[in-house]
């Protein structure tokens, strides 16, 4: 089983440092502005601002936000669009709150200031509560990454808290491969806080992660044109009581290579039932691992290498280093 | 996601009845002797005879001497096929006229023997010791189900008895068969009636496979989301987007320490969906492939031909 070729290429921000300001609010507008900036500044098929809000206009594309001095609850808010007409929006609905939305067929219209574009839209609610992400109560920093492809098709934006190995939250926007027929828009979304105690996508906190693919909700709705939105979870091959990674290995004892789980899209809501799409170029690991671990070179592709956050692994740069401490 | 196209060549003999001959012990040898004679028969890759005795007048090495299904029940006949896909299995009758066993020889050992003793393997295997298929009680007429891959690789057997499915036995090699484990060859045995289960199957580890000299336990694994296999999708009748019916792939996996891993899949065997379908009912025709269906089978979805119509459990 050798490691698993790649099968898009890749853009990446790593370890981006973001200290605590100490006020909260103040930290989370200035993720939130991360978001908005990592989006459009990636060199290869960027996300494009379409709509916004900041806290006194609202338009398209409106006016943008040119720092986090911009972003303010619960007037902000902006669509991003990929190069396949994907929305996303992302709301700062309240102080320690926000919502984020996805619209596959790109049908977000109106909008004004505090108030998000969903008039007629066909869109899922990625997350509508509980977002009280990156509690900077708690004093700690945090370090942003990043995992853009560079044909547009996957991104995944993943604030690390400082010294945990937690994933603060973590918002992933992935077209699924293998698609079912029937499913016009193999589009999925995702996004989870983590809230101290939760476990944001990739379940990042280590020594959990026997369930998560019970509980972790992506969303994507069937097709354009009125079909209701579904859930979907991730998941892999799974045996006995638990997981894959029950065992706790990281190596396949017969092999000597590592255990890398390919994963697919299983839909459990109805509407959506079935296995209609797999993940390309992530896999999931063995508990064996740990946020921060990396996956051998492969030495036919010096360029990059595999990174564990939680259960799972991504494809990183050449340079194996996740900075999990100040 | 269409229906999945057929990885190996199949042979069939499917509803392939038995009849009760009046006794327990004469029906156990009928079905023994037919098993024998099936394995042989297939007409390309089928068992060749290493060796037998008829517990009786004759034995020896190279001879099939279970030449009618009269052989005494209990005076340690027995018999030894060569595996087209590599190994042996031996089959006894014991000293009791209704106990059997079923032993594996992955490295083809067996020696030895007589009249009325059974050869050894330095490797062999025990898959079975007490009664055929798990059950003393054959009284009634019996529907054989086999699948035979030509490359010999696969040996299917399913047993009815009065309406009763008791268990499986498999022979297998896996595909995408990890490095370093050279054949990839495994058996599955269930002998409980109609136990075929994703739990069974699953949770429980009825798969066994030989790996540097040492026998580990396996488990059926599925694509899925929590701890019970595909069981988000499994009680539903077709893919929402596509339409199909579901064919999860079944792999294998064991957490023996020594073995531990995902190590490889089965070949053209698939989960079912036994809330949805029931036993015997005929999944998505292959338009393509008019030669052949699928058929559900409790928790399992299995080739078949074209040619029966309906699946014969008495």
């Amino acid at each position: 089983m050798p490691l698993p070729e790649l099968e898009r290429s890749y853009e990446w921000i790593e370890n981006a440092w973001y200290p605590t300001s100490g006020s909260g609010v103040t930290d989370r507008k200035r993720l939130a502005f991360a978001l908005y900036s990592l989006l459009t500044g990636w060199t290869s098929n960027p996300w494009a601002i379409v709509a916004s809000a900041n806290t006194s206009s609202a338009g398209w594309p409106g006016p943008g936000w040119s720092s986090y001095l911009d972003v303010d609850y619960p007037e902000s808010w902006f669509v991003a669009e990929n190069v396949f007409g994907v929305q996303l929006c992302y709301w700062y609905d309240a102080a320690s709150d926000a919502t984020v939305y996805l619209s596959p067929d790109g049908s977000f219209s109106g909008g004004a200031v505090g108030s998000p574009p969903l008039t007629g839209a066909n869109y899922s609610t990625l997350l509508n509560s509980g977002y009280s992400y990156w509690n900077s109560s708690s004093g700690l920093d945090c370090r942003v990454n990043a995992i853009h492809s560079t044909d547009g098709k996957f991104d995944i934006f993943l604030p690390l808290r400082t010294g945990s190995n937690k994933c603060e939250w973590c918002i992933a926007v992935n077209k699924f491969e293998d698609a079912a027929s029937g499913w016009a828009l193999p589009w999925l979304g995702y996004c989870n806080p983590a809230n101290g105690t939760g476990y944001g996508w990739p379940r990042a906190e280590d020594g959990y992660g026997f369930n998560w693919q019970e509980t972790e909700n992506w969303q994507g709705f069937k097709a354009s044109g009125g079909d209701s939105p579904f859930s979907a979870v991730i998941g892999c091959d799974v045996w006995d009581s638990y997981m894959a990674m029950e065992n706790a290995i990281s190596v396949n004892e017969i092999s000597g290579r590592w255990q890398m789980f390919p994963l697919a899209a299983i839909g459990n809501t109805v509407g959506g039932y079935g296995v209609f799409g797999r993940l390309p170029d992530v896999y999931q690991v063995s508990s064996g691992f740990v946020t921060g671990d990396s996956i051998e070179l492969d030495p036919t592709n010096p360029g990059y290498t595999w990174m564990v956050f939680g259960n799972y692994a991504f494809p990183w740069t050449g340079n194996p280093l996740l900075v999990t401490a100040e | 996601m269409a229906l999945p196209v057929l990885e190996k060549s199949w042979e069939f003999e499917l509803n392939h009845r038995i009849t009760y001959p009046g006794g327990s012990a004469e029906m156990y040898n009928a079905t023994l002797y037919d098993w024998k004679e099936t394995w042989k028969g297939w007409t390309v890759g089928g068992a060749t005879v290493a060796g037998s005795s008829d517990a009786s007048a004759s034995w020896g090495w190279g001879t099939d001497y279970w030449t009618s299904p009269t052989f005494p029940s209990n005076n340690n006949p027995w018999i030894v096929l060569n595996l087209n896909g590599g190994g042996q299995v031996m089959i006894t009758r014991t000293t009791t006229s209704y106990v059997s066993r079923l032993y594996f020889s992955p490295g083809g050992l067996f020696t030895g023997g007589g009249l009325n003793t059974p050869p050894t393997a330095t490797d062999q295997r025990t898959i079975w010791d007490t009664y055929l298929f798990g059950t003393q009680t054959w009284a009634v007429d019996c529907v054989m189900q086999y699948w035979h891959s030509i490359d010999g690789d696969c040996e299917i057997m399913i047993p009815y008895l009065g309406n009763n499915q008791y268990g499986i036995l498999m022979f297998g090699r896996l595909a995408n068969a990890v490095e370093n484990w050279e054949g990839g060859r495994f058996y599955l045995y269930n002998g409980v009636n109609n136990n075929l289960t994703y739990s069974t199957l699953n949770v429980g580890s009825p798969f066994r496979f030989s790996y540097g000299g040492t026998w580990y336990t396996a488990h059926g694994t599925g694509l899925g989301i929590n701890r019970s296999v595909v069981s988000a999708y499994n009680n539903q009748a077709v893919n929402s987007f596509s339409g199909r019916s579901p064919f999860p792939r079944i792999g294998l996996a064991s957490k023996d320490a020594g073995a531990r891993g995902w190590h490889g899949r089965l070949v053209d065997v698939f989960w079912a969906n036994n809330q949805a379908y029931p036993t015997g009912a005929f999944l998505e025709e292959d338009v393509d492939h008019p030669e052949f269906k699928w058929i559900q089978i409790q928790a399992l979805a299995l080739p078949w031909d074209g040619v029966e119509t309906e699946l014969v459990t008495i």
